[in-house]
C-alpha cells in the first residue's frame, strides 16, 4: 500500500468513523426496544425456583418464521458461572403467538392440554434454574435472518391462591428486541446493512443494532423503613425491596464462553445527593438485591426515591448490561406482590452512554 | 504498448491521484452527510423505554380510605405511585403536567362518582366525564421525585422551603393530588421552558406503580409497574398551536403551527396476553393520542374507534372493535360482551372461545373525518390473577408494543395557552 | 365577638393583592350603558337587593332581563341542586342546568336611584314616582319589576339603557352622544341565625361612539363595536377555601364565584357555553390550572369548581398550601363577566362576608354579542 493510498485510507476511515460513530449514537436508539419487533429477543430473567416464568413469543409477520432459542443457566458453582446452555427451535406460523412455562417447557403433542400449534419441542428448565432466554430469528436452515418479526413477554411469579401465608406474586416484563438493520433505511439508520449468514451476529449498527450505552432506573430506596404508599392505604408500614437482574449485551454460544463485563454507575436521590455505584461484574448473569454490598450501598438513600444510570466501565471488552428490576412490595399483614420494570435505555452521550458494539455467536452447525 | 503488472507510469499516478481525489471528495461528502444525519434527531414512534419530552401515563387509579365513598375495612384500597426523573445531569428542567380526570358521575358531572349505572340511584345514568387540571414543577439536574397520586407532593425536595444537603439548584412546584377519590384517569407531562413553551429536549423518565392492598389484614397486596409512554421532542416553533405528535392532523385549521413536534403515535398497538379465564383476566386501557386539554369538552365529544384483530395460537383470527371516548378501561372479555362476568364465556377474548391459553391482539385507531384531532391510540394492559369477583391475588402491568410503525396522519394535543399575563 | 365590619373589610382587602395595569373596558365604578349583575340569589334564607341608578340629569329607561339559571329535574321539572332531589316513583331524574329569561322595563327619573328586592320585585305603585294623583313625582310610570320567577332562584340580571319607545338601544353616532347613564349594585343578604349582607357592584359596559339601535348589541371586536369589549382575563384575588382567617385565627374562609358569558342570545333563547380556564397561583408562586364549562351561569364555591370533593381542590388551602391566591380566568369561545362573595365562618362566631368585583386585564379581540327580542 502506497503512502498516499494509506493516508487516504486513514483519512477516509477517520471521517467515516466519526460519522458512523455519531450516527450510531443516534440510530441505535431505534434498534433496542421493548416495544417494537426485532430479530433477537432477550429475556433477562427466567426462573424456576418456586416461582415460574411464562414465556410468550409472537410472530408479528404474515409469513412463517423460525427462531433458535437458548436458555442460559446463570447459576454459579464455586464462584464460577456455570453458563449451561440449552437450545431449541421454534416454528411460528404467521401471526402466531405461543407460550410455555419454563418449568414444564412444551412438548410437541397435539393431544396434550396445551392447546394451539406446538411451535417445537421446548425443554423444561431444571428446578432452581435462574437465568435468561435469548431467541434469534433464523431461516429453516438455521442461518440468521433479519425480518424483525418477533416480540415477547415474560410473566414471573406464582399464585398459590387465597389463604394466610400463601405466596401470590406476579410480575411481567417485555422482552428486549434487537432489530436487524437490513438497510440504510432500517432501524439502524444509514450505517445499516444486510445480515450476512454467518454465525456471528454483530451488534454494531451494521448487521444488528448496537447495544445502548447504559440503562436508567428509578428505585425506591432500600431500607427506608416505611414504604410511601401502603401505609396510606391502611395496611402499613410496608416494605419495598428491589432486585436487579442483568446479563451482558452479547453472548458466545459457540465457544460456550460466558461473557463478562464490569459495570458502574451513578445514583442520585431527591436532594441531588450523588453516590457512585461500585464497580460490579456480571459473569454471564447477575441477580442481586439493590441493598447488597455489591453495589456499595448506593441504593440505600436517605430519601425515599432515587434514580440511577448503569453503564459499562470504560475499558476494552466491556459491554453494557440488559436487565430488569423486580420490586417486592410487602404490606404489614405479610401479603405481597412483585412488579417488574423494563429499564429505560440510555443513549445520552452526555451521561456517558455511548453505544457499544458487541456480538452474539451462534453455534456453527453448518 | 500495454503495461502489465503493477507498473505505474507518472500518467497513471496522476489519473489515480485525480480519481482518488474525486473519491476522497465523494467519501468526504458522504461522511459529512453521515455526520449531519448523526446529529439530526432520529424520529421514532412513541416508546416507553427511552427518555422523552412528552410522557403519558394512561392508567392512574386511586381509591383510598379517605375517598367518597371510602374504602372500608376489608375492602381493597389502591393508589398509584408515580416516579419522575430529570435525566439531564447538568440542567434543571421545567415540567408541565396534567391530571386527566376520567371519572364518571351519576346524572351530571357533579353527581356521585360511579363506574356503571348500577352504582347510581335508579333512573340515573352513569355519565362519563373528562376534566383536566394541571400543575407545574421544576426538577434540579438529575433529580428524581416520587409521589402517590392520592396525596401529591406539596413541596419538592430541593425547594427553597425544604433545601437539602446536596441541592445545587432550586426545585419548585406543588404536585396537587388527584382531584377526586376514587379517581381514574391519566397523567400527562411535557418538558417546557420558563414561559411554559415546549422545548426540544428529552429528559423525562416517568413510571407508574399501581399498588393495592386490603384495608386491615387477611387480604392481598398487589403491585404492577409500567413505564410512561414517551414521545421524543423533535422540534419547536413559536405560536399558540398544539403539541403535534408526528404532524398536524389533516383537518387542522389553516395556519396552525405546532408549538412542539414530537414523535408520532404508533400505528398499530400490539398486545400479547393470556385469554381470560375465571381466574385470570386482563384489562386494557386505551386513550386517544389526540386530546384537547384546554377545552375538555372538545375531547369529551371526540371518540376513536379501536379496531382489534385477535389471533390465537392456532393462527385463527377474530376481530372486534370498541369506541374509545376520552378514556377506556375495560376487561378484555367486556369489550365484545356486556359489562360484567356473566357473558365472559362468550367473548372472543375468553380462553374457552379461543381454545388456546394465549393470544395476540392488534389494535388500530380507525381514521375518521379529518379534524383538528387525530385518531391515534396509546395504552397499557394489566392482568389480574385470582377468582373473578374477588380482590385480585396479584397483578401485572405491561406496556403495549408497537407492531406497525407509526401513524402518518398526525395527532395533536391542545393545551391551555394562557395569554400574556402582563406585569 | 368577631367584628363583622372587620371581616367585611378583610374581604375587601382581598382585592388588594395585584393591580392590573393593562386597560380593560368593563366598569363597576362608573356609569355604563349595559349593567350586569352576575349573581341574583333568592331562597329561604337569602334575598338580593338590586339597586340601579340614573346618573344623568335626564330621564333614562333600562330594558332588563332576569336570567333564571336554576337547575331542574328532568323528570319532575322541580328546581334542584343535585340529582338526589329528583326522586319520583322510585326513580331519579338528572338535575340539569336551565335557562329561562324574563324581561321588564325600568323607567328612571333624572338622577334617580331605585331599588327592589328580587323576591318581591317592584310594582308600578310601589315606585317612588308613580305619577298620578297624590304622587310626589312622576317618571317611573311603566316600571314593573316582577319578582324572580321562583324560589329558590339563582341567576343573573342584565339591564340595557334603551329607547323608551323602541325598547332597543338608543341610536347614536357621536351626535347625539351615546349615553352611559346607568350604575348599579346588588346586596346579597343571608338571614339565618345572623344577618350577613354582601354587596358587589354591577359590571358595566360603556358605549362606544356608535350604536345603530338594532337588537344586536355588539360588544367589542373590530367590526362596528357598539360597546366596549369584555375583558380578556378576569383577575380573581381570593382566600383559598378552608384558609384560617389570619386576623381572628379561628374563622375559615369560603368563597363563591359567579361567572356569566358576555355573549347571550335572548331572542333565540340559545344557552351560551363558554369554557372558563382558571390559572391559580398561590403565595409560593406555584401554579395550577383547571377549566370548567360555563353554561349560562357558573355559580359555585370555588373549591367545587374543579372537583366534587372540596378538600382535594386546587382552591382549597390544604392543597394550595397558602392562605391567599390569585386566579386568572380566561373565557374560551366567549368573554366572561363575574363577581365573587367571600365568607368567614367559625364555630361560635357566626358567618360574615362580603361581595366584591373581579379585576380585569386586557380586552378581548373577538366580539361578543347580546341579542334581544
Amino acid at each position: 500500500m502506497s503512502t498516499v493510498k494509506g493516508l487516504r485510507t486513514v483519512v477516509i476511515a477517520g471521517i467515516l468513523g466519526t460519522g458512523l460513530a455519531l450516527y450510531a449514537g443516534a440510530a441505535s436508539a431505534q434498534g433496542f426496544s421493548t416495544e417494537r419487533p426485532g430479530s433477537i429477543l432477550i429475556f433477562p430473567k427466567v426462573i424456576n425456583n418456586g416461582q415460574d416464568t411464562r414465556i410468550q413469543i409472537t410472530n408479528t409477520s404474515n409469513s412463517m418464521r423460525n427462531a433458535h432459542c437458548f436458555y442460559t443457566n446463570g447459576a454459579s458453582f464455586n464462584g464460577q458461572p456455570l453458563w449451561q446452555v440449552t437450545d431449541f427451535d421454534l416454528v411460528l406460523t404467521r401471526q402466531q403467538p405461543t407460550s410455555w412455562t419454563a418449568s414444564a417447557g412444551r412438548p410437541v403433542n397435539p393431544q396434550d392440554s396445551q392447546t394451539g400449534l406446538d411451535p417445537g419441542l421446548i425443554p423444561p428448565v431444571a428446578d432452581g434454574f435462574t437465568g435468561s432466554l435469548l431467541c434469534v430469528e433464523v431461516d429453516v436452515g438455521g442461518a440468521p435472518v433479519g425480518s424483525n418479526s418477533l416480540i415477547g413477554t415474560a410473566t414471573v411469579g406464582t399464585i398459590e391462591g387465597p389463604g394466610i401465608g400463601a405466596t401470590n406474586v406476579e410480575g411481567q416484563y417485555n422482552a428486549v428486541a434487537i432489530a436487524a438493520c437490513n438497510d440504510p433505511q432500517g432501524a439502524c439508520g444509514a450505517s445499516g446493512g444486510a445480515i450476512d449468514t454467518d454465525n456471528v451476529l454483530s451488534l454494531d449498527n451494521v448487521e444488528y443494532a448496537a447495544c445502548p450505552g447504559g440503562s436508567y432506573l428509578n428505585f425506591v430506596s432500600e431500607g427506608i423503613g416505611e414504604d410511601p404508599i401502603l401505609s396510606g392505604l391502611g395496611n402499613g408500614p410496608g416494605i419495598v425491596s428491589s432486585n436487579l437482574t442483568m446479563i451482558p449485551c452479547g453472548a458466545d454460544f459457540e465457544n460456550l464462553v460466558p461473557v463478562s463485563t464490569t459495570l458502574n454507575g451513578q445514583v442520585r436521590d431527591e436532594f441531588e445527593l450523588r453516590s457512585s455505584i461500585s464497580q460490579f461484574d456480571i459473569d454471564c448473569f447477575l441477580t442481586a438485591s439493590l441493598d447488597e454490598p455489591l453495589f456499595g450501598g448506593a441504593f440505600n438513600r436517605p430519601t425515599t426515591f432515587g434514580s440511577g444510570i448503569i453503564t459499562p466501565l470504560s475499558a476494552p471488552g466491556n459491554v453494557p448490561g440488559i436487565g430488569v428490576v423486580t420490586s417486592l412490595w410487602t404490606a404489614a399483614d405479610g401479603t405481597s406482590d412483585t412488579a417488574i420494570t423494563n429499564l429505560h435505555f440510555c443513549t445520552d452521550e452526555a451521561a456517558d452512554c455511548t453505544t457499544v458494539n458487541s456480538e452474539i455467536r451462534l453455534p456453527n452447525f453448518r | 504498448m500495454t503495461r502489465e503488472g503493477t507498473e505505474r507510469s507518472d500518467e497513471m499516478r496522476r489519473v489515480n491521484a485525480n480519481g482518488s481525489a474525486s473519491q476522497l471528495r465523494l467519501v468526504t461528502l458522504a461522511a459529512a452527510a453521515l455526520v449531519m444525519l448523526g446529529t439530526v434527531a432520529s424520529a421514532r414512534a412513541a416508546e416507553s423505554d427511552y427518555v422523552a419530552g412528552y410522557v403519558v401515563l394512561p392508567k392512574v387509579v386511586v381509591h383510598t380510605t379517605g375517598g367518597t365513598p371510602a374504602v372500608l375495612a376489608g375492602g381493597q384500597a389502591v393508589d398509584t405511585l408515580i416516579q419522575i426523573t430529570n435525566t439531564n445531569q447538568t440542567d434543571a428542567i421545567n415540567v408541565d403536567c396534567w391530571w386527566v380526570n376520567a371519572n364518571s358521575h351519576c346524572g351530571t358531572d357533579t353527581g356521585p362518582i360511579c363506574n356503571s349505572n348500577a352504582d347510581c340511584s335508579p333512573g340515573l345514568q352513569c355519565v362519563p366525564g373528562w376534566a383536566v387540571l394541571d400543575f407545574t414543577m421544576t426538577l434540579t439536574p438529575g433529580q428524581p421525585i416520587g409521589f402517590g397520586a392520592a396525596s401529591g407532593l406539596g413541596n419538592l425536595p430541593c425547594d427553597p422551603i425544604f433545601p437539602g444537603p446536596g441541592c445545587t439548584g432550586n426545585s419548585s412546584g406543588n404536585i396537587r393530588p388527584v382531584p377526586e377519590d376514587p379517581f381514574r384517569g391519566e397523567l400527562k407531562c411535557v418538558q417546557v421552558d420558563d414561559n411554559d413553551n415546549p422545548v426540544e429536549a428529552n429528559d423525562l423518565k416517568v413510571e407508574a406503580t399501581i399498588i393495592s392492598t386490603t384495608v386491615g389484614v387477611g387480604g392481598s397486596t398487589t403491585a404492577a409497574t409500567y413505564n410512561g409512554i414517551g414521545f421524543e421532542a423533535t422540534a419547536t416553533a413559536a405560536g399558540d398551536g398544539p403539541l403535534c405528535l408526528g404532524s398536524l392532523p389533516p383537518g387542522s385549521p389553516a395556519g396552525s403551527v405546532c408549538t412542539g413536534t414530537y414523535a408520532p403515535c404508533p400505528n398499530i398497538l400490539h398486545m400479547e396476553h393470556p385469554f381470560d379465564t375465571p381466574t385470570l383476566s386482563t384489562e386494557l386501557v386505551l386513550v386517544p393520542c389526540s386530546e384537547d386539554l384546554g377545552e375538555p369538552s372538545n375531547s369529551a365529544d371526540f371518540s376513536v374507534t379501536a379496531q382489534m384483530l385477535v389471533y390465537n395460537e392456532f393462527e385463527q383470527r377474530f376481530s372486534t372493535s370498541s369506541r374509545v371516548q376520552c378514556y377506556q378501561s375495560t376487561r378484555l372479555s367486556d369489550i365484545d360482551t356486556r359489562p360484567g362476568t356473566a357473558d365472559d364465556a362468550f367473548s372472543v377474548f375468553s380462553a374457552g372461545v379461543q381454545g388456546t391459553a394465549v393470544g395476540q391482539t392488534r389494535i388500530r385507531g380507525v381514521r375518521g373525518p379529518d379534524g383538528r384531532l387525530g385518531y391515534g391510540l396509546i395504552g397499557v394492559g394489566c392482568s389480574s390473577y385470582g377468582p373473578a369477583g374477588s380482590a385480585p391475588l396479584a397483578t401485572t402491568a405491561f406496556n403495549l408494543q408497537n407492531a406497525g410503525g407509526f401513524r402518518e396522519e398526525g395527532d395533536a394535543v391542545y393545551y391551555t395557552d394562557f395569554p400574556n399575563q402582563g406585569p | 365577638m368577631l367584628n363583622k365590619t372587620t371581616l367585611t373589610l378583610l374581604g375587601a382587602a382581598a382585592l388588594a393583592l395585584t393591580v392590573s395595569s393593562a386597560q380593560a373596558e368593563t366598569y363597576s365604578d362608573t356609569g355604563a350603558a349595559v349593567l350586569i349583575w352576575p349573581k341574583i340569589v333568592v331562597n329561604d334564607t337569602t334575598d338580593t337587593l338590586v339597586q340601579i341608578s340614573n346618573q344623568a340629569s335626564v330621564a333614562s329607561m333600562a330594558h332588563c332581563f332576569y336570567v333564571n339559571a336554576n337547575s331542574r329535574c328532568t323528570n319532575t321539572g322541580a328546581v334542584c341542586d343535585s340529582s338526589s332531589e329528583c326522586l319520583e316513583d322510585g326513580f331519579f331524574g338528572a338535575c340539569l342546568p336551565g335557562w329561562i329569561e324574563v324581561n321588564f322595563d325600568v323607567f328612571l327619573t333624572p338622577d334617580q336611584p331605585l331599588a327592589w328586592s328580587a323576591s318581591t320585585g317592584l310594582s308600578g305603585s310601589g315606585t317612588p314616582c308613580p305619577g298620578g294623583l297624590g304622587a310626589i313625582c312622576s317618571g317611573n310610570q311603566g316600571t314593573s319589576v316582577p319578582p324572580v320567577g321562583e324560589t329558590p332562584f339563582i341567576g343573573e340580571l342584565k339591564c340595557i339603557q334603551a329607547d323608551p319607545v323602541t325598547r332597543l338601544p338608543i341610536v347614536c353616532d357621536g351626535t347625539p352622544a351615546c349615553r352611559n347613564d346607568l350604575e348599579g349594585g346588588a346586596t346579597v343578604t343571608e338571614v339565618d341565625l345572623d344577618i350577613n349582607p354582601m354587596r358587589y357592584n354591577a359590571v358595566g359596559l360603556r358605549t362606544t361612539s356608535f350604536n345603530n339601535g338594532d337588537n344586536v348589541l355588539v360588544i367589542g371586536g373590530s367590526d362596528g363595536p357598539e360597546y366596549q369589549p369584555c375583558s380578556q382575563v378576569l383577575v380573581f384575588n381570593h382566600f383559598f377555601d378552608g384558609a384560617v382567617d389570619p386576623v381572628s385565627g379561628i374563622a375559615l374562609a369560603q368563597s363563591e364565584l359567579s361567572l356569566v358569558p358576555c355573549t347571550q342570545d335572548f331572542l333565540l333563547q340559545q344557552v351560551p357555553r363558554v369554557t372558563a380556564q382558571f390559572l391559580v397561583y398561590n403565595e409560593f408562586e406555584q401554579r395550577f390550572s383547571t377549566s370548567r364549562l360555563v353554561e349560562c351561569l357558573l355559580d359555585s364555591p370555588i373549591s367545587q369548581i374543579d372537583t366534587t370533593q372540596p378538600n382535594r381542590s386546587i382552591f382549597s388551602a390544604a392543597v394550595s398550601g397558602t392562605v391567599a391566591g390569585q386566579t386568572r380566568i380566561t373565557g374560551v369561545g366567549g368573554g366572561l363577566i363575574g363577581s365573587a362573595l367571600l365568607n368567614f365562618e367559625g364555630a361560635g362566631i357566626g358567618r360574615a362576608g362580603s361581595g366584591y368585583n373581579l379585576n380585569q386585564f386586557a380586552d378581548r379581540d373577538d366580539a361578543d354579542f347580546i341579542r334581544i327580542p
